[in-house]
């Protein structure tokens, strides 16, 4: 009861304090950002909403928000009958082997970035940074060559490995920078207690930097779900489509005749993503303003 | 204790010891070495070839500055016409985005929004959806028949183009699909360094009489400056690479002639032809622009490093 | 048997600085020594030097009678108290504590017994489940006390252990801590730039300035009989005077000649220079402490010298006085009842049986017979 009480306080202090001018300025304020969200997120409305139109009927030349007979046909079909889950199996596959590999082979090397000094430290450095400018298609012939050397063509694990090489440079730089925030006073503490290089990393160094782990594993994993291109080029047969493959050659073979399945695919391929987005965007914008100021 | 033993201190400082960094660091140097300078090496090395889809096994040779002479020679080649298309898209679209992302940043950053969460949330969706899916929505919106645009602009009686197979307003979805897609990051950074800003500047500067346009350029642009002209770099260098949106709308506009740069190469090593040497010539030109980018963006790091 | 030795040890880093000159230190079994200095003189060092934490450019360091100029840090048998703390943020005390036995690959029944047994004895059993963040300064430097002692390791090594606490706690602990070592009877090196902490803890204190060992010695024959003019100014609250001046003889008794006024030496200071006054150079520095020195309102020359006050610090317990004499200012302590005014005429007497000299360039000392 005593906070329905406190709440109309709020509001009636709240609306004492505001002269009518403000009161207008902030109501069409409100106004204004309602108009632009709904402008930016319009296509997505139209998604969904296509999306929900029975398939094989005729689209329309005529903006219909909602559409007429709405239907998750096109869910169904996706679901139940296209290869949605061998791609999704295959996508989780590569995203998942490849944060594991980054984690695994960028964290070690980034605490000797960061604790050591040691020959050819800055030189190596700079190159890290100069790596992660470069074009990935320059790579790309070497990359095929080297595929199919290791006979990693139309494999999936092999475009794991491209994977990892190109998310490897900027890990290991934001991993550096994030154990650099950790002082070495523990580490030292860990070695004189008995503790190796290896004992002072695992059991010291590692469990406190768990944000930026997180942080390394969520953007690999990011960038290998989303990736497209590069997973079109290196798989070929269709058993080892990923859902950005699917969802292109979806939209390919159903321009104007299945539109709804193209956009049921859609809305079920990013939902999962966007929610973890949602979650994880607290921390990115804390981490993206450390790093743009500190560079 | 009675002899004094030498002292061969070959035990370095706990923290400078060159063989345990390395040890550590090891799996990466590989990792990156075979799949990353080796790319690189390679690719400048066959820039010099004749290399193509026929001759890949046997029977490609060097042919010095050939493949750069073909794209740099003559001015009327497809190359500088690529090249101009990207840094056209490049400048309009950065500026597009910092403008948009500012706008909004400071927008979203004032008082008087209710459930700003919410509305952040919603913003940044953009960004959250992975990009080929929503290029791939708006290939649809803007087609010519059934695409959301055309409906929208034949419901009020307005002409409705064929946006994609029309150069220049091919060129202008470009532009509209790209900003959507990257406003949400500038907003993000500036957002970041609007809010480390202490609101007792804005306060004193209102006691002296500051109005809203003086506070923005005296305080609010010199102090997010910094991290707006690193983000500024980032998103340069991206749009300068960028490749889903062209190839993704209409590969590179009508009979490709909105071919970016990256595009570009694509084409030349997939499509026909596969032209390898050709097409390494042209992006390790590429790299050089790209590298002229970093540099920039690590002298202004630096100079940023210094005023401090 | 858990001595010290550091034998002719220097430090030289990156870029040419020294840390460390040629510094010969040994430290007896169950001693409590006190590195003692300003900032940048090289007490850390010395002690990162012996944790292993650096190794020497030059000489050997023993730990109980073993070379370990070569070991690592990890194989040496010690323990360190960092100034700031550096417990594992994300175990809990109980964790904390166990770390080095776990580290050692001792049972778990063992390391849960002597965890609790540790903390038991610096009374911080109730906090054996929290975390570092939810505890005070106080209870966290318990916390890295018990880390380090759990081990019974060889050597304790502390690096300004209580500077991050408040004074109150400060003098508390110092007190703890000494009884500490008294009951463990570890061999303990100790930092600290604070004299007044390294006077009440120490066995001996090692007193160093830009790398070089000035002074190795018991506290009060560190106070009463400073090797030269910087040990002297450094140990002791307020600061000794220091007056420059020449030595003339005058009769059978010497005199300082000051800046506009003259001191007459005590004659015990007379027999301390003995010979030494005819080979060595009259430049002198006069050094008193401020506990030395008389002041009073009558007085008369050649034992008192006339003064002014310029500045008196009502401390409650006793009065510090600022004297100008012609141009030297000195400080001295009066009873708390005698109040002296700004601007008072009076007379101080500055000689004294306890008074020091030193050579006005090499700063040693003239008087103090050496240890």
């Amino acid at each position: 009861m005593s906070h329905i009480k406190k709440l109309r306080q709020r509001i009636a202090v709240r609306f004492q304090k505001i002269s009518k001018k403000r009161l207008m300025f902030g109501i069409s304020k409100n106004l204004l950002a309602i108009i632009l969200e709904l402008a930016i997120i319009f296509p997505i409305i139209w998604i969904v909403s296509a999306s929900l139109r029975s398939y094989n009927s005729l689209l329309t030349t005529t903006l219909q928000i909602i559409p007429p007979n709405p239907t998750l046909d096109a869910y169904y079909w996706v679901i139940f009958q296209s290869s949605f889950w061998t791609w999704l199996r295959n996508s989780l596959f590569v995203t998942l082997f490849t944060a594991g590999l980054v984690l695994l082979v960028a964290s070690p090397a980034a605490y000797a970035m960061s604790r050591f000094t040691f020959l050819a430290k800055k030189p190596l450095l700079y190159s890290l940074v100069f790596i992660q400018f470069v074009p990935g298609l320059l790579m790309f012939i070497a990359f095929f060559y080297l595929l199919i050397f290791f006979g990693l063509y139309d494999n999936l694990f092999g475009l794991v490995l491209i994977y990892t090489a190109f998310l490897l440079p900027f890990n290991i730089w934001n991993l550096k920078a994030f154990f650099d925030t950790i002082p070495k006073d523990i580490d030292e503490a860990a070695l004189i207690d008995g503790a190796s290089y290896l004992g002072a990393m695992f059991y010291v160094v590692f469990p406190v930097s768990l944000p930026g782990i997180a942080v390394t594993a969520f953007f690999s994993f990011l960038t290998a779900w989303n990736e497209f291109i590069v997973a079109s080029i290196v798989l070929a047969s269709e058993e080892n489509y990923t859902i950005p493959i699917g969802l292109y050659r979806l939209n390919q073979t159903t321009y104007q005749t299945n539109w709804p399945l193209f956009s049921a695919l859609s809305v079920l391929a990013s939902i999962p993503i966007v929610i973890v987005f949602m979650i994880a965007q607290r921390y990115l914008r804390a981490g993206l303003a450390i790093g743009a100021v500190k560079g | 204790m009675n002899k004094k033993p030498k002292s061969p201190h070959f035990l370095k400082d706990i923290w400078s010891r060159n063989f345990v960094a390395y040890l550590y660091m090891l799996p990466s140097l590989v990792m990156l070495l075979i799949l990353n300078l080796y790319p690189i090496a390679f690719s400048v090395g066959i820039a010099f070839t004749n290399m193509y889809l026929g001759n890949i096994s046997g029977g490609w040779r060097f042919i010095g500055l050939s493949n750069f002479v073909a794209l740099l020679g003559s001015f009327s080649s497809e190359f500088y016409y690529v090249l101009y298309k990207t840094f056209l898209f490049t400048a309009i679209n950065v500026s597009l985005q910092v403008l948009f992302g500012l706008a909004f940043a400071i927008f979203y950053n004032s008082k008087g929004i209710f459930g700003k969460k919410i509305h952040l949330a919603i913003v940044i969706l953009p960004w959250a959806i992975p990009g080929y899916i929503s290029t791939l929505i708006w290939g649809g919106m803007f087609q010519t028949a059934y695409g959301a645009i055309n409906q929208i602009l034949r419901g009020v009686g307005l002409p409705t183009p064929n946006w994609l197979n029309d150069e220049w307003l091919a060129f202008g979805t470009y532009n509209v699909v790209n900003t959507w897609l990257a406003y949400p990051f500038m907003m993000t950074v500036i957002l970041g360094a609007l809010q480390g800003i202490s609101p007792e500047l804005y306060e004193s500067a209102t006691i002296d009489g500051a109005r809203s346009w003086h506070k923005f350029r005296h305080i609010t642009l010199p102090l997010i400056r910094r991290p707006l002209l690193l983000a500024t770099l980032l998103t340069t260098n991206t749009t300068f690479q960028q490749f889903n949106v062209p190839f993704l709308l209409n590969n590179g506009g009508p009979a490709g002639r909105n071919q970016t740069v990256m595009l570009w190469g694509y084409n030349t090593i997939f499509g026909s032809g596969n032209f390898y040497g050709l097409a390494s010539a042209f992006l390790d030109i590429v790299l050089i622009f790209v590298l002229i980018i970093g540099f920039l963006g690590l002298r202004v790091s630096r100079i940023a490093e210094e005023e401090r | 048997m858990a001595d010290v030795l550091l034998e002719n040890v220097t430090k030289e880093f990156e870029g040419g600085v020294v840390a460390v000159k040629d510094l010969y230190l040994e430290v007896k079994d169950k001693e409590f020594v006190v590195l003692l200095g300003p900032s940048g003189c090289g007490k850390t060092t010395t002690l990162r030097l012996i944790a292993g934490l650096e190794t020497p450019t030059r000489g050997n360091i023993y730990i109980g009678g073993k070379l370990v100029t070569n070991v690592e840090p990890w194989a040496r048998d010690i323990a360190m108290v960092f100034q700031s703390y550096a417990l594992y943020p994300h175990m809990s005390v109980s964790d904390n504590i166990a770390f080095p036995l776990k580290m050692h690959k001792r049972p778990k029944a063992e390391i849960q017994d002597r965890v609790s047994k540790t903390a038991e004895s610096l009374e911080i059993k109730q906090l054996l489940d929290r975390r570092p963040r939810q505890l005070s300064g106080g209870q966290r430097q318990r916390v890295a006390l018990a880390r380090a002692i759990v081990r019974n390791p060889k050597v304790f090594l502390m690096d300004e252990p209580l500077s991050n606490l408040d004074a109150k706690l400060r003098v508390l602990m110092r007190i703890e801590l000494k009884k500490l070592q008294k009951r463990l009877g570890v061999t303990t090196i100790y930092v600290t730039h604070d004299q007044t902490e390294a006077m009440t803890l120490a066995d001996r204190v090692a007193i160093q300035f830009n790398g070089v060992l000035q002074q190795y010695a018991p506290p009060t024959e560190i106070f009463a009989h400073p090797k030269n003019r910087f040990v002297a100014g450094f140990v002791g609250t307020p600061p000794m005077n220091f007056i420059e001046g020449k030595l003339k003889p005058w009769g059978n008794l010497v005199m300082l000649e000051a800046e506009g006024f003259s001191i007459m030496l005590n004659p015990q200071l007379n027999e301390q220079l003995g010979e030494s006054l005819k080979t060595l150079s009259l430049d002198v520095t006069y050094g008193i402490r401020p506990e030395d020195i008389e002041i009073s309102e009558k007085g008369e020359p050649s034992e008192w010298v006339k003064g002014e006050v310029y500045g008196v610090e009502l401390l409650g317990s006793q009065n510090v006085v600022h004297v100008q004499i012609d141009k030297t200012r000195i400080v001295a302590i009066a009873p708390a009842t005698k109040l002296y005014q700004m601007g008072e005429k009076i007379w101080v007497k500055l000689t004294s049986s306890r008074a020091q000299l030193f050579d006005k360039e090499t700063e040693k000392t003239l008087t103090s017979s050496s240890s």
